[in-house]
């Protein structure tokens, strides 16, 4: 049977397969920990219950013809009490492992119950096509942050992320950290996960929500505590102010094309909600949702036809002559 | 491989048994069992999605939408339930094959069920009190007397080319099974509206 | 009773028996070319053009996924754009599961289940057709469309609000809701039918438990159609049709609406569905080992139970499609415990097979080498769905290439293996010819290679981070390797596949003769010559134990009873009581017919109609109710029917 060494091969090959920093077999806390840990467990028990039915199909097979072969007699009334002790055995052993497994997944589910009495972060994500949008609530207005495509949390104490939707049903999966949860309109749901140590961390919307399904990634970036509050800190800062007259002009077009109508920086009249905040669009790693590495290059590309990057998404072509791209382009690129 | 068959043996004749039958020992009185086991759970998923539908609403109907009125709704159960032992009337004559009697009632029954959609008519689009795109109480609303009336109008189809095949003929053994059948179903059909005419009418008329 | 000695091969009883047999073979014999093509209602020939039509789709939606796995074989690849790619897994998904997977098991329902239980006829003939022509009106609706690049692009489960007239608009989404509306009505009929032949026309003696496994499997998986399929059926035919077409707001959550209705009504359905799929296989494999181990299936009241016991818990399940969405804690723990509980009746049902050949004298023939693949392969399938019933991992793999692992192992292992099986084990009964063995072997062999070689580098895939239903996937992730690999897979299954098709149509042909018998098999339906006559069987078989045509395990019965006395001159089926199946009365069937032809093509302007206006239900009804008239008119032909203006006679 080819499946055996195929198993092994490949179990052999998740080492070295797919990338660690989205992998459900990497895990970097102690969520995915707990859901990888019950992964091997129940690998080990369903390889040992599958060799073990498909040895004693062999087995019967291979004995039935030898028996047919040296054409023994056969007792109808022997054979007929040993298979009933041996389905029997077999359909008690069955019971008694898969409850097993439901005894270790009892476990497991009381493992990650929410940890609401301690300390924690709380953010809240929605899911758009083929965007996320970040807040960072604080019961002071002016130290909330609204953020996009990049999310930012501490190590080492519990993340409570709040998901819910703005249009269709997404959903929020990051492999090393938790299982996922569905971002769904009306409706509001609690994922919450910790990470072990800083780092970048792959998450991807896991619901078919249309076109650009596929392009809809969100860096995960988690800070030692200290760092994430340095970071914290330079988020809630309005937009830094454009650095010389080439930027200045940049902001102007910014604000008198159509890029306002759809996009908001704090600290500029621009306030629309329709797109992704771009107020830190500078720091930010990725550019339309982990689709292209930021860079001046790729913004402008993806300014100028956003469409042939990412067919179907909402944002449209914007023309601009190529004095004024490159001003536009300046002040995005100051925007830390 | 054997190319022969097995050598027959006779072992019965069943020259003798009945041609037609009723009740469950009529093959066709099973089809119309498996229809009514596949409506009759469609409305109860319809009624389950008007109770579901109910959890996103603070009042029921919600604030700004008119409660059903329970005059006509009220009329077109009670008729339906006094037609009830009018039909097992027509059943009994179906069973004794007696055909001047099962004529007049099959035109009865016809007649009855015409008044039926009518009167369901006027529910939709008098007592309901709500159109079905105003929101998703009228969607619901809409869905469950709608699904049922639908099966009033498929029942009245069925009458109606019942009594054409007993007055212009030629009538046949089985179209008394059918006549039965129908009867049945006509139970079915009431039965299954009065706990629909509760959920619709009476329920959001509760305080 | 004496034994006619003098006509060793034919049914001869009496002495006028060839003038009897003539006018049987008269009656029963359907018109000749195209108006018997449209006017048929023999069993046999609507279910040889259902299983074929169902084998159609099946090659155009394996094609789909053939471009599917081309594009994700590489990152980045763009073989197929976004679109294009989302009406492909859409219609490879839709037409799998509602053109095919049921379908096809109905059909071979259709066509065995009245030999198998020794019945002339199934109970509803016009009704059958009428089935037909409405699966095959569902199955062109969506073909045709996704042709014209107008094809559903929501997924085959098509959630809401994404499948709602805001985020899709266009048709596309009706007419997936209204292929779903023709393939429900065809399955809803042929469980109705299937039902009424099983509990009131089997064989004289064939008491329940003596009925034949694949028999029981089919009477369960009618019943659950019926309870099943109306859940569907309202939420995309009534619910979400009217949301896009006349503005209702059922799954609107601005006006009150839910979207998780939408998940919930579906997977009331669609759980059930796989086992609906399913349960038939389960009832090949019984046949296919019964026939090869030559030896009566052990511990038939266990295995009818598990059945019976699997059907029942089907319908408790549905949730675990929906742990990542805000429901409550506590139902989460009913279903991970249903959905692990099912595993034990499948699981007791494989060690009753697996003794079954253990005492048994097994010929490894292809039908038998398939009901081994399936134990092997749909065993890997059955333990990833068990671990899915855990919240905890299934949140981690739901919607991941991880799912799309198990289901393909279930599906294919489950439902492809033993459909292939009960190919090879009952094409000499459909053609007279038997199926070559040698290609049937590589048949097998490829099928099982590239089955496991596509679907288990995905379970790693899903583990490694790669979600459902993407056109394509950065480099980075490192996906590629292990997606080339199941591309290759999937391009053997392909050439299995067309293993299949030559040797089924070389074999019919020139196939090696078969005869009535070629396995000695112990059912009814090998008593009937291969193919079967128009009628089945000239006098209807007796049935004395769960194996009629063997006296002891494994050897042919010396002789067969029959019983004598229904009509010749008109077409007469056998009607028996339910538990015991003793004769209680004849019941005569209709004559062939057009009209099952034309009900289906008003129901069909109707509900193509209702893609594009609410009023085509109104004119819809009004054709139905012509098409109603022509079906239900009695012709007269027959005086005996007719009833006298008194108190009739009976």
């Amino acid at each position: 049977m080819s499946a055996r060494p195929l198993l092994l091969g490949c179990v052999a090959l998740a080492g070295c397969g797919g990338a660690r920093n989205q992998s459900a077999l990497a895990p970097e806390g102690p969520v995915a920990g707990e859901v990888a840990s019950l992964w091997w467990f129940a690998l080990a028990v369903a390889t040992a219950v599958y060799l073990a039915t498909v040895g004693a199909l062999a087995w019967a097979a291979w004995r039935a013809r030898r028996r047919a072969a040296r054409g023994e007699a056969t007792d109808p009334a022997r054979d007929h009490r040993r298979m009933t002790v041996a389905v029997s055995v077999g359909g008690a052993l069955t019971v008694v492992i898969l409850l097993g497994f439901f005894v270790r997944d009892l476990a497991a589910a009381r493992a990650l119950r929410i940890p609401v009495t301690r300390d924690h972060v709380k953010i809240r994500v929605t899911g758009h096509q083929w965007w996320w949008s970040i807040e960072y609530p604080h019961p002071d207005p002016s130290q909330r942050v609204t953020d996009a495509n990049e999310l930012h949390v501490p190590t080492g104490i519990p993340v409570l992320v709040e998901v819910t939707s703005h249009d269709v049903i997404h959903s929020l999966w990051a492999p090393n950290l938790a299982g996922k949860k569905d971002l769904i309109p009306r409706y509001v749901d609690t994922l919450w996960f910790q990470v072990d140590r800083p780092g970048v961390y792959g998450a991807q919307c896991a619901e078919f929500c249309g076109h650009q399904h596929a392009k809809m990634a969100l860096p995960v970036v988690a800070h030692a505590p200290r760092d994430y509050a340095g970071w914290l800190a330079r988020a809630r800062r309005p937009a830094a102010e454009p650095s010389d007259s080439m930027a200045r002009r940049g902001r102007e077009i910014f604000l008198s094309g159509p890029c306002a109508l759809c996009h908001a920086i704090t600290g500029t009249p621009a306030g629309s909600r329709v797109g992704p905040e771009l107020t830190h669009l500078a720091s930010r790693r990725t550019l339309a949702a982990g689709t292209l590495p930021n860079g001046k290059g790729n913004l402008a590309a993806w300014i100028l036809d956003p469409q042939r990057i990412k067919p179907g998404t909402a944002m449209p072509a914007t023309a601009l002559p190529p004095a004024d791209l490159e001003a536009l382009l300046a002040y995005l690129g100051g925007l830390q | 491989m054997s190319m022969t068959s097995t050598p027959r043996i006779p072992a019965g004749d069943v020259s003798e048994l009945p041609t037609s039958a009723f009740g469950n020992r009529d093959i066709m009185w099973w089809g119309t069992l498996g229809f009514m086991v596949i409506e009759g759970f469609t409305l109860v998923i319809c009624a389950v999605v008007h109770v579901y539908l109910r959890k996103n609403f603070a009042t029921w109907p919600p604030e700004g939408t008119m409660r059903p009125s329970v005059v006509v709704p009220t009329v077109q159960v009670s008729l339906m339930l006094a037609s009830l032992p009018f039909m097992h009337w027509v059943r009994r004559r179906a069973y004794e094959r007696d055909l001047a009697r099962v004529r007049r009632g099959i035109t009865g029954a016809a007649l009855l069920t015409v008044c039926f959609d009518l009167l369901r008519a006027w529910e939709l689009l008098r007592s309901l009190n709500v159109r079905w795109d105003a929101n998703a109480y009228g969607s619901a609303q809409w869905l469950v007397v709608g699904s049922h009336g639908t099966l009033l109008a498929i029942q009245s189809m069925e009458l109606i080319g019942m009594m054409a095949i007993f007055w212009l003929g030629p009538v046949e053994k089985k179209h008394f099974s059918d006549a039965a059948d129908i009867a049945n179903y006509w139970a079915f059909i009431v039965l299954t509206w009065v706990p629909l005419y509760v959920l619709c009418f009476l329920v959001p008329n509760w305080r | 009773m004496t034994t006619e000695t003098s006509a060793p091969v034919a049914e001869a009883i009496g002495s006028d028996d060839d003038a009897a047999l003539a006018e049987l073979e008269r009656v029963w014999r359907p018109r000749p070319g195209l108006r018997g093509w449209l006017t048929t209602t023999d069993h046999k020939a609507i279910a040889r053009r259902y299983v074929v039509t169902a084998f159609v789709w099946f090659a155009l939606a394996g094609l789909n996924a053939v471009v599917m796995r081309l594009q994700l074989a590489q990152p980045e690849r763009g073989l197929v754009g976004p679109d294009r790619y989302n009406q492909l897994f859409t219609v490879h998904g839709s037409a799998m599961m509602f053109l095919f997977a049921v379908p096809v098991m109905q059909a071979m329902a259709i066509y065995l289940v009245p030999l198998l239980v020794g019945a002339r006829n199934i109970s509803y003939p016009r009704l059958n057709a009428f089935g037909y022509w409405m699966f095959l009106i569902g199955g062109v609706l969506l073909f045709a469309s996704f042709y014209l690049n107008m094809g559903p692009d929501t997924g085959w489960f098509a959630y809401v609000p994404l499948s709602g007239p805001q985020y899709t608009p266009g048709k596309r989404a009706d007419v997936w809701a209204q292929m779903v509306t023709f393939t429900e009505i065809a399955g809803l009929v042929a469980a109705v039918e299937l039902l009424a032949t099983i509990f009131k026309t089997r064989a004289p003696g064939m008491s329940l438990d003596r009925m034949p496994l694949y028999v029981w499997s089919i009477l369960v998986t009618s019943l659950m159609i019926l309870f099943a399929l109306p859940a569907v059926a309202i939420a995309s035919t009534l619910m979400l049709a009217m949301d896009r077409l006349v503005a209702t707001h059922f799954f609107n959550p601005a006006e009150g609406g839910d979207p998780l209705l939408w998940q919930h009504l579906f997977w009331f359905f669609g759980h059930p569905e796989v086992y609906i799929m399913f349960i038939p296989g389960l009832g090949f494999v019984s046949s296919i080992v019964e026939t090869f181990a030559r030896r009566r299936v052990f511990g038939y009241p266990v295995m009818v139970a598990s059945l019976v016991l699997t059907g029942f818990v089907a319908f408790g399940l549905w949730v675990h499609h929906m742990f990542a969405t805000p429901i409550p804690q506590l139902g989460r723990g009913f279903f991970t415990a249903a959905s692990v509980l099912i595993a034990i009746p499948t699981g007791v049902q494989i060690f009753c097979w697996i003794a079954t050949i253990w005492s048994g004298r097994p010929r490894f023939a292809t039908a038998m080498l398939f009901a081994i693949g399936f134990i092997v392969v749909f065993t890997i399938g059955g333990i990833t769905g068990v671990m899915q019933a855990s919240v905890a991992f299934d949140l981690q793999v739901h919607d991941t290439f991880f799912v799309v692992a198990h289901f393909h192992y279930v599906i294919l292992g489950g439902v492809l293996f033993p459909l292939f099986g009960a190919v090879y084990l009952w094409f000499p009964k459909f053609t007279g010819r038997l199926l070559d063995e040698r290609l049937g072997r590589w048949h097998v062999a490829l099928f099982f290679i590239g089955t496991n070689l596509a679907f288990f580098p995905m379970h790693l895939l899903g583990l490694q981070g790669m979600p459902r239903r993407i056109y394509t996937y950065r480099p980075e992730l490192g996906w590629g390797d292990l997606n080339l690999l199941a591309t290759v897979g999937a391009a053997i299954i392909g050439v299995s596949v067309l293993l299949f098709v030559v040797n089924v149509l070389r074999s019919r042909r020139h196939g090696a003769l078969a005869g009535d018998d070629p396995w000695q098999g112990s059912t009814l339906e090998w008593a009937a010559t291969s193919p079967p006559a128009t009628y089945n069987f000239r006098d209807t078989p007796v049935c004395r134990s769960v194996t009629p045509l063997w006296s002891g395990d494994g050897e042919p019965a010396e002789a067969l009873p029959v019983v004598t006395g229904l009509a010749t001159h008109r077409r007469q089926i056998l009607v028996t009581t339910v538990l015991d199946a003793v004769p209680d009365n004849r019941h005569n069937h209709p004559a062939d017919t057009s009209a099952p032809f034309w009900m289906a093509a008003t129901l069909g302007v109707t509900f193509i109609g209702a893609i594009f206006t609410p009023w085509a239900y109104v004119i819809g009804f009004a054709l139905a109710g012509i098409a109603f008239a022509i079906w239900a008119w009695p012709r007269g032909d027959h005086p005996e029917d007719a009833v006298l203006p008194r108190r009739g006679e009976s």
